[in-house]
Formats: structure tokens, sequence, C-alpha cells
């Protein structure tokens, strides 16, 4: 057997680290104001935007639906960022309860900031990096409200994740 | 099928990410100094020491090896501690390459798990320190950016080579 982690387990870390800051920045909404930089957001509900929308483009990529760009995706209020997160959810899910899909398609990524040796992706690594890319993301929002004065007691690593038993 | 990424690709990934930051600090060796506070480090370089001497003590602890002590970890230079991620390497490379690894048996006892923490298994030992690092990682490029240093790395897995 070659040892891996599966989508399904990699969906449900997603989820848990999601649900935590969806509930934590509803309890102090003041962190939603907080200076950001990362990714090129100025606050941290720009980031919280980028990472739940970024979730539902890739999910649209991935499932051949028609992609909503970053000019449509809601500014705020936090709940309507979320439903990008379970939108994606929808998505994701349906993706992998096909038993018949191939995950070995490619996209065709053809645009500034991706070199050409990995612009031709299979769907598998476009999944998985679309569902690492928020853990990163949330590891750095961690250090961000820790800095700023506001710890939030994310315990954001996979051994605490109760996702892979 | 089973989608799936394994944990030689997560290696792989890993390993790029360590072997761009081992090249950026020896190239700008200042960037060792900056302050840090991610995980109680006082500075980069303690934070760069975490990150790869908690792969070899997560390495031993999966393959059953006595543990090096966090107080035995050297604190310096960036060569001495590129080294635990390099001998923690080896223990990864030979836990993968065993076939007599139980990847789905609750066996993994660390010493600072509480009682009613449940044991993981090898397979989720493997993958929480392989990430774990990745995390740090994407800590330590906005900390070298916030502070006039922008590393340009590129840590996510799509830009990656470690998956097709």
């Amino acid at each position: 057997m070659t040892p891996a982690i599966t989508f399904e387990e990699l969906l449900a870390w997603n989820c848990q680290s999601s649900d935590f800051w969806m509930a934590h920045l509803d309890a102090n909404p003041a962190l939603l104001q907080l200076p950001s930089g990362i990714g090129g957001t100025a606050d941290v509900r720009a980031l919280v935007r980028h990472i739940w929308g970024v979730e539902l483009l890739w999910s649209q990529r991935i499932a051949g639906l028609p992609e909503r760009n970053k000019e449509v995706w809601p500014a705020g209020p936090l709940h309507a960022l979320f439903d990008l997160h379970l939108e994606a959810v929808v998505n994701f899910r349906n993706l992998l309860d096909d038993p018949g899909r191939s995950w070995d398609l490619r996209l065709i990524l053809d645009r500034p900031g991706i070199p050409p040796e990995v612009s031709r992706p299979t769907h598998r690594k476009v999944l998985g990096h679309a569902l690492l890319h928020s853990q990163r993301h949330w590891a750095q929002l961690s250090t961000l409200v820790r800095a700023a004065g506001f710890p939030s007691g994310f315990k954001g690593d996979l051994l605490f994740s109760p996702a892979l038993g | 099928m089973i989608p799936a990424i394994t944990l030689e690709e997560l290696l792989a990934w890993n390993c790029q990410s360590a072997d761009f930051w081992k090249a950026h600090l020896d190239a700008n060796p200042a960037l060792l100094q900056l302050p840090c506070g991610i995980g109680g480090n006082a500075h980069v370089q303690a934070f760069v020491r975490h990150i790869w001497g908690a792969e070899l003590v997560w390495s031993q602890i999966v393959c059953g090896l006595p543990v090096t002590d966090y107080d035995v970890w050297p604190t310096g230079p960036l060569d001495a501690i590129f080294d635990l991620h390099l001998s923690a390497l080896r223990n990864f490379r030979a836990l993968l390459d065993s076939p007599d690894t139980s990847w789905d048996e609750r066996s993994v006892h660390y010493p600072w798990r509480r009682p009613e923490a449940p044991k993981p298994t090898p397979r989720k030992a493997l993958a929480h320190i392989l990430l774990h690092s990745q995390r740090h990682w994407a800590q330590l490029s906005t900390l070298v950016r916030s502070a006039g240093f922008p590393s340009g790395f590129l840590g996510d897995l799509l830009l990656s080579s470690a998956l097709a």
C-alpha cells in the first residue's frame, strides 16, 4: 500500500479550519478590520474572502462549471463570504462522490505567475492545492491576529484534527 | 481509485520548501536575526530550528528511535540546523521504503500526548509533520515580507513539481 492522505480527509480538515475561523470571526468581528497585507489583501476580511473565494473558483474549474470571478464575490458580510466556502464544499463533495471521475485530467493554466512546467496540473493536484492553500493561509492568519494582540487559540496542525482518526 | 496525495509526494514537496529556505537564508543570513515570535521563537533562526527539529523528533517517534531532545538540537549555524532536516529525511525515507510499516495502526506514542488524546497512526503522524513545516514556511514567508524582505517563495502545492 502506498500511504496517502485521501481528499476526503483533506476536505474534512479544511472544513474544520473554516468552521473554526467562521465562528471565531463571528464572535470577534473587529478582527476583520485588522490590516493584512497577505496575498495583497488590505485587511483580514479581504484575506478571508480570498481564501474562500479561491476555494470556490478552483472547485468550479475542476468541475467544469462556470467560473465566478473575484470581481463578483461579495465583499461582506462574513456570512456571505462563508457561503463561498460552502458552495465550494458542495462542488468538492460532488466531485468526490463521482465514482467515474478521472482525476488525471488536466487543467490548462496559461497565465502570469504560473511557470510553464507546472501549467498543466491534474485535477488531483488542483484539488490538493485548493484544500491546502486554505490551510497555509489560516496559519498565516493565526499569526497575524496573535501578533496584533488577539490570540485565537487556533489549533491548525493536522495532528489536532480528527479528520484522519 | 480513491483520490489522494501520497506521503511520497508530500515528502517531495516538503524537501522542495526546505531546500528553498536553506538556499534563501544562506544567501541572506541577516534574515536569521529578524524577530519572530511564532511558536514562541525569538528570531527566525530559532523558528527554522523549530521547523527542522520537529521534523527530526517526529521522524524518530514514528520510527521508534530514541528522540533527540530539544536541548541538544544545535542552535546554529544554519548548516547544522539543516542537518536536522536531513536526518529526518533519512528516517522518513526508511519508513516509506519499509514494507513492514503498519500505516493505519494507532501505534504512535509521543511523549507530550495527553492521556485522553488517541494515539495517531504513522500515516497521520507523518502527514502532520510534513504539513507542519509547510504551514510554518507560509508564516515565515509573510514574516520576512512584512519586514521588507520578500523572499519570492512559491509555497503553494500548485507551483510544486512534487505532483504532476
